[in-house]
């Protein structure tokens, strides 16, 4: 009796397992149809106003769509608004690993320093031409945002190698860095022109409308060089959230595991800031929310956090475009908006059921 | 049959030496061996090493060998784990590590295996996070199980066990090695537990293989008093089953 009564429970597991799987694989399902709404939403918002069936007919059938209504949806809309889709993408992926790798729920590329970082790069361009890539050329402000945001990966990386290095430390550090690169901010900002402090506040408060289809094409070969290569390690970096002790018994690399997965962060997270601006939350928030519908397992938490990012962004810019009348809003803005409140409860809630 | 052996390992944290020239003689598949030793003896850096986890002098040579990435499962003293996994999938992930990139069916069924062996099939669907010390303990051990290992290496897998539950892991540890052909390995902290399923002892002392033998011929008060600082003896219960008895610390 009792080894048919453990038979029926183990038997009990593996079918549980089974329709948890099933389960993640409708929630990813509605997440892909929400993003697809969301980005036909996103295009048929502007300030130039037409329907949703005249959207969807120019996508379609672009020959038969007028000629404005081509270069509206083709070439103004259609860029900013997949801009916002993959760089929701690969802030959230960015945010999930940065997460993984450091056993962290609070590391995100926001909460960190690394976009404070890619700021103040981008300021040195602005406020100075300060290059910190020689021939960088009309990209100085991107190449700069993403140095100074590569080396603040870095930095973090190799506090948390240190031995005895504890989350809070971890967290502290990032607060620190936050706050040391806003001093320099505002330290450039007393020093600089008026026309270029201008430009520092529209660049850090992050913006779609800079996204043209060369940088959009730059950002998603990015994510779709980096995406392989984490699904490819998926159980490894599931197994990272084990702990490292019990990680490295299962024989992962952890050390190198972390080193390569922070590489490809790095980038994934600074080439969408250096492009669009500093950009909130998402990489906190867009993960948070998918391991609450889909649990740890990367197979599923990666491309989760990956749509809710994209999901996010794109309700953001749509927010963006209509919470103010005859005015666009800095994306950045609604999506600290939305990620703050979100950030607040991470912190005070009580129990631990997502992380 | 798989032999383990070292010669001369050693292993430093910092300019720390903490294992110093450990020669184990050949460990057979089908034994128990038991690590035992004061706090700070170098049991877990011993397993460590034997994991090829951590970097050190000496060698540590393993024959008759079927499959090398999986001849050696560890598991390590720290189970505590905040990460939102179900036992089944927990146990799946150390499955995962050595069985290719794709899921199969087959995986599934090592994992259903693994916990039926260990009695743990009502936990299947259970939180990690949300488990007792005790449980995460007999995760731990089905992580090491669904690997198809032919050496165990168990840092006190049994700590934070209650007494009934103790026995009942020691029992499955020995079946593991008499029934099943593993070499077991494992660490305790009750010498009685040592004295009872163990094959052979393995006595650390401050990063060095003090003694290594039978049970009774390692638990000897000379030994216990110079590595535990303990005043203390083996003798036989009126059911003639060797018990340790502690007098006083010295």
């Amino acid at each position: 009796m009792t080894d048919l009564h453990t038979e029926a429970l183990t038997l009990a597991g593996r079918h549980a397992y089974q329709a948890l799987s099933v389960r993640r694989w409708i929630v990813l399902l509605v997440l892909v149809l929400g993003v697809c709404l969301a980005l036909v939403g996103d295009l048929s918002t502007g300030p130039a106003s037409y329907g949703l069936g005249e959207i969807v007919r120019t996508l379609v059938l672009p020959a038969e769509a007028d000629a404005q209504m081509r270069v509206i949806v083709w070439s103004i809309r259609m860029p900013s608004a997949l801009m916002g889709v993959v760089v929701g993408v690969a802030l959230a992926i960015g945010g999930a690993q940065m997460q993984t790798i450091l056993n962290n729920p609070l590391a995100s590329p926001f909460t960190l320093g690394i976009s404070a970082g890619a700021s103040f790069g981008a300021a040195l361009a602005l406020a100075f031409g300060v290059a910190l890539v020689p021939m960088a050329g009309d990209y100085i402000v991107a190449a700069n945002a993403f140095v100074v945001a590569m080396a603040t990966a870095f930095l973090i990386h190799l506090a948390s190698l240190r031995r005895g290095a504890s989350i809070q430390m971890i967290v502290l550090l990032g607060i620190a860095l936050v706050f040391s690169f806003n001093t320099a901010l505002a330290i450039l900002q007393y020093f600089a022109a008026e026309q270029a402090v201008a430009a520092i506040v529209f660049w850090t408060m992050g913006s779609l409308t800079k996204a043209t289809w060369p940088k959009l094409a730059i950002t998603a070969l990015v994510v779709g060089l980096t995406l392989p290569v984490f699904l490819h390690r998926r159980w490894q970096l599931t197994a990272l959230r084990l702990g490292e002790a019990r990680a490295a018994s299962f024989g992962i690399p952890v050390r190198r595991l972390r080193l390569e997965t922070l590489i490809l962060v790095s980038l994934l997270t600074a080439i969408p800031v250096a492009f669009v601006g500093t950009i909130g939350f998402i990489g906190l928030v867009g993960p948070h929310i998918a391991r609450m519908m889909v649990g740890e397992d990367q197979r599923f938490l990666l491309p989760a956090s990956a749509l809710t990012g994209a999901l996010i962004m794109s309700l953001s810019s749509i927010l963006a475009k209509i919470a103010v009348p005859g005015a666009v809003l800095p994306i950045g803005i609604v999506t600290s908006a939305i990620g703050l409140p979100v950030f607040l409860y991470l912190i005070l809630r009580n129990g631990r059921e997502i992380w | 049959m798989v032999v383990l052996s070292t010669h001369g390992l050693g292993a430093r944290f910092g300019s720390r030496q903490v294992l110093r020239d450990v020669t184990l003689p050949p460990c057979y598949g089908g034994e128990v061996v038991a690590v035992i030793g004061p706090n700070a003896a170098g049991k877990s850096t011993l397993f460590r090493r034997l994991a090829a986890i951590l970097p050190g002098a000496g060698e540590c040579r393993l024959e008759g060998v079927r499959d090398a990435d999986r001849a050696i499962a560890y598991m390590p003293q720290d189970q505590t784990a905040s990460a939102v996994l179900t036992v089944f999938e927990s146990v799946l992930l150390a499955r995962k590590q050595v069985s290719g990139w794709r899921l199969n069916r087959s995986d599934l069924v090592a994992v259903e295996r693994a916990l039926a062996a260990l009695d743990m099939g009502d936990l299947a669907n259970e939180i990690l996070s949300e488990l007792s010390g005790g449980q995460r303990q007999l995760v731990g051990l089905a992580q090491c199980l669904v690997r198809e290992p032919q050496v165990l290496l168990l840092d006190e897998p049994t700590s934070a066990l209650d007494m009934h539950r103790q026995l009942e892991a020691m029992r499955q540890v020995r079946s593991l090695a008499h029934d099943d052909g593993m070499l077991v390995l494992i660490a305790l902290h009750h010498l009685d537990l040592a004295l009872k399923f163990a094959d052979k002892v393995a006595l650390l002392s401050d990063g060095t293989l003090h003694d290594f033998g039978t049970a009774a011929g390692v638990l000897t008060p000379e030994n216990l008093a110079a590595t535990f600082r303990i005043r203390a003896r083996v003798e036989s219960c009126s059911q003639g089953k060797p018990h340790l008895i502690v007098d006083d610390a010295i």
